[in-house]
C-alpha cells in the first residue's frame, strides 16, 4: 500500500513537473519568437523610413539641379536675348521718325523690365545666390517681388539679432517658404501678405500669414493622392528634412497662416 | 501567517494592483478579471474561518470558472471562439451542477469538475497564444496584461492538472505532503496576475 502511494507521489510529482516545464518552455518560445517578430517589424519600418528620406533627399537634389540649371539658362541666354533685342531697338530707333521711336521707347522699356523680371527669377532659382546672400535677404527680395506686381499689401518684419542658419537648410527652407507664397499667389485669392522673420536663441520662428480665403483641413487630408497638393506634401516633407516643424492655421474667408518653426543649429 | 497561506500575499497584491483596471477604465476583460480576483480573496479567507470548506470550494468552482471564460471570451476575437466559449459556459455550468448534485456531492472534493476546468482554461490559453502568432498587428508581449494572465493560467493549471487527476484516489497523509504542489501553483499563478496588472501602466485606454 506504502509502495502504491509513494509511486503515486513520484508519478504526480514528474508529471506535475514535467507539465510546468513544458508549459513554461512553450510560453518562452513563445516569448522569443514574438520579439524577434517584434524586432524584425521594427528594422523592417526603420528601413523604409531611410528609403523613404534618400529617395526624398535625392528628389530634393534633382529639383535643385534643375532649378539651378533653368537659373543659369535664364541669366545667361534669355537675359543675353533680351539685351540683344535693346540694342537692335536702339539701332531702330536712331533711325526711325518721331511716332515709331515713340513705339520703340515703349519697347525698350518693356524689355528692361522683361530683363529685370527676369534676373530676379534667375536670383531666386538660383542656390548658389541664394546661399551667397542668405535666407533672410532672399526671402526679403522674394516679397519684393511679388509686391512689384501691385495687387498685394505686402508688410515684412523681422527682428535685428539676426543669425546665419546653416546654407544647407537655408536653401530647403527658402524653398518652403516659395512654395507657400506660390500657393497664396494661386489658390487664396488674398489681398494682403503678411510676413514675420522672429531670430529667437533657440529658433528662428517664421509666420507667412494672408487674408484669402482660406481651406479646410480635412477636407485637404481627406482627398485621394491623385487630388492631394502636392505643394503641401512638398512643404511638410522638407519641414523634416532640416527638423521644423510646420503648423497650419487656417479659417474659411478669414485667411492662412503658416508658422514654421526651425530649431537653432 | 501559516506557511501553506504564502500564496495569500501575491493575491491580495494582485487584488490590489488590479483595482486600477476600475480607476483607469481598462478594457472589460481586465475589469471582469479584477472581480474574479476579488471573490478569490474572499472565498479563500472566509475558507480560513470553516472547518470543513470543501463545500465553499465546490460551490465556488463553477461561478469561478464561469468567470475565467468570459475573460477569455471579450479576449478572444474570433466569433466562431466566442461562440464556443459561450457554448462551452453552459455545458460546463451544467456538468458541474450535475456532478455536485448526483456524482461527487457537495462534501467531497468535485475532482472531475476541476479537472473539465484545467482542461478548458489550457485550451483557452493555448488559443490566446495562437491569437497573438496569427495576429498582423505587433504587441510587446512583456507589457501586455492578458499574455501573463494566460501564462500564469496555462502553467499554474499544467502543473495542478496530474494532482487533480489522482485527488480523490490517494491517501490523506499523502495528500497532506501533495498540497504543496496546489500551494506553489497558485503562489506562481498570483504572482504572475500581479506582474499582469503592474506591466502596463496606461493598458486600455
Amino acid at each position: 500500500m506504502q509502495d502504491t502511494s509513494r509511486e503515486i507521489a513520484i508519478v504526480v510529482l514528474f508529471g506535475t513537473i514535467l507539465a510546468v516545464g513544458l508549459t513554461a518552455m512553450i510560453v518562452y518560445l513563445l516569448f522569443i519568437y514574438q520579439r524577434k517578430r517584434y524586432r524584425h517589424r521594427l528594422e523592417m519600418q526603420e528601413l523604409l523610413e531611410a528609403f523613404n528620406k534618400t529617395l526624398l533627399l535625392s528628389k530634393l537634389e534633382i529639383q535643385e539641379q534643375t532649378l539651378d540649371h533653368i537659373s543659369k539658362e535664364l541669366h545667361a541666354n534669355f537675359s543675353h536675348l533680351v539685351s540683344l533685342i535693346n540694342i537692335n531697338l536702339s539701332e531702330l530707333m536712331a533711325r526711325g521718325n518721331d511716332e515709331i521711336r515713340e513705339n520703340i521707347l515703349e519697347t525698350k522699356s518693356l524689355a528692361k523690365q522683361l530683363l529685370g523680371e527676369l534676373k530676379a527669377l534667375s536670383a531666386s532659382l538660383n542656390t548658389d545666390h541664394i546661399m551667397h546672400i542668405g535666407f533672410s535677404k532672399a526671402f526679403q527680395n522674394e516679397m519684393a517681388i511679388i509686391g512689384k506686381r501691385n495687387r498685394y499689401a505686402i508688410t515684412f518684419s523681422k527682428t535685428v539679432d539676426e543669425y546665419k542658419v546653416s546654407p544647407e537648410r537655408e536653401i530647403i527652407l527658402f524653398r518652403m517658404c516659395q512654395e507657400i507664397l506660390n500657393n497664396i499667389l494661386k489658390h487664396a485669392k488674398a489681398s494682403s501678405i503678411n510676413v514675420s522673420l522672429n531670430y529667437t536663441l533657440t529658433a528662428l520662428v517664421i509666420k507667412i500669414a494672408d487674408d484669402g480665403i482660406g481651406f479646410d483641413h480635412n477636407i485637404v487630408d481627406d482627398q485621394s493622392p491623385e487630388k492631394q497638393s502636392t505643394g503641401l506634401r512638398n512643404i511638410f516633407s522638407r519641414a523634416n528634412q532640416i527638423k521644423a516643424i510646420v503648423s497650419i492655421q487656417s479659417e474659411i474667408n478669414k485667411g492662412t497662416e503658416f508658422i514654421i518653426n526651425v530649431p537653432r543649429d | 501567517m501559516r506557511i501553506s497561506d504564502i500564496y495569500l500575499v501575491p493575491l491580495f497584491l494582485s487584488v490590489i494592483l488590479s483595482l486600477r483596471s476600475f480607476g483607469q477604465k481598462w478594457a472589460v476583460q481586465y475589469r471582469l478579471f479584477s472581480i474574479l480576483l476579488i471573490s478569490n480573496l474572499l472565498v479563500e479567507v472566509i475558507a480560513r474561518f470553516m472547518t470543513r470548506n470543501f463545500l465553499l470550494y465546490n460551490i465556488y468552482l463553477i461561478p469561478q470558472y464561469l468567470l475565467y471564460m468570459s475573460v477569455f471570451y471579450f479576449e478572444l476575437r474570433s466569433t466562431l471562439l466566442k461562440r464556443i466559449i459561450l457554448y462551452m459556459g453552459f455545458i460546463f455550468g451544467a456538468l458541474g451542477i450535475i456532478n455536485l448534485s448526483y456524482f461527487q456531492g457537495l462534501h467531497s472534493f468535485t475532482s472531475y469538475t476541476y479537472v473539465l476546468a484545467i482542461t478548458i482554461m489550457i485550451a483557452l490559453s493555448i488559443l490566446y497564444f495562437y491569437q497573438i502568432v496569427e495576429q498582423k498587428e505587433m504587441v510587446r508581449l512583456s507589457t501586455e496584461p492578458m499574455f501573463w494572465i494566460s501564462t500564469a493560467i496555462l502553467i499554474s493549471h499544467s502543473g495542478n492538472l496530474p494532482l487533480f487527476l489522482v485527488f480523490n484516489h490517494i491517501a490523506p497523509s499523502l495528500l497532506e505532503k501533495l498540497i504543496y504542489i496546489l500551494l506553489v501553483m497558485n503562489f506562481i499563478m498570483y504572482s504572475l496576475y500581479a506582474i499582469a496588472f503592474l506591466c502596463r501602466i496606461r493598458q486600455g485606454k
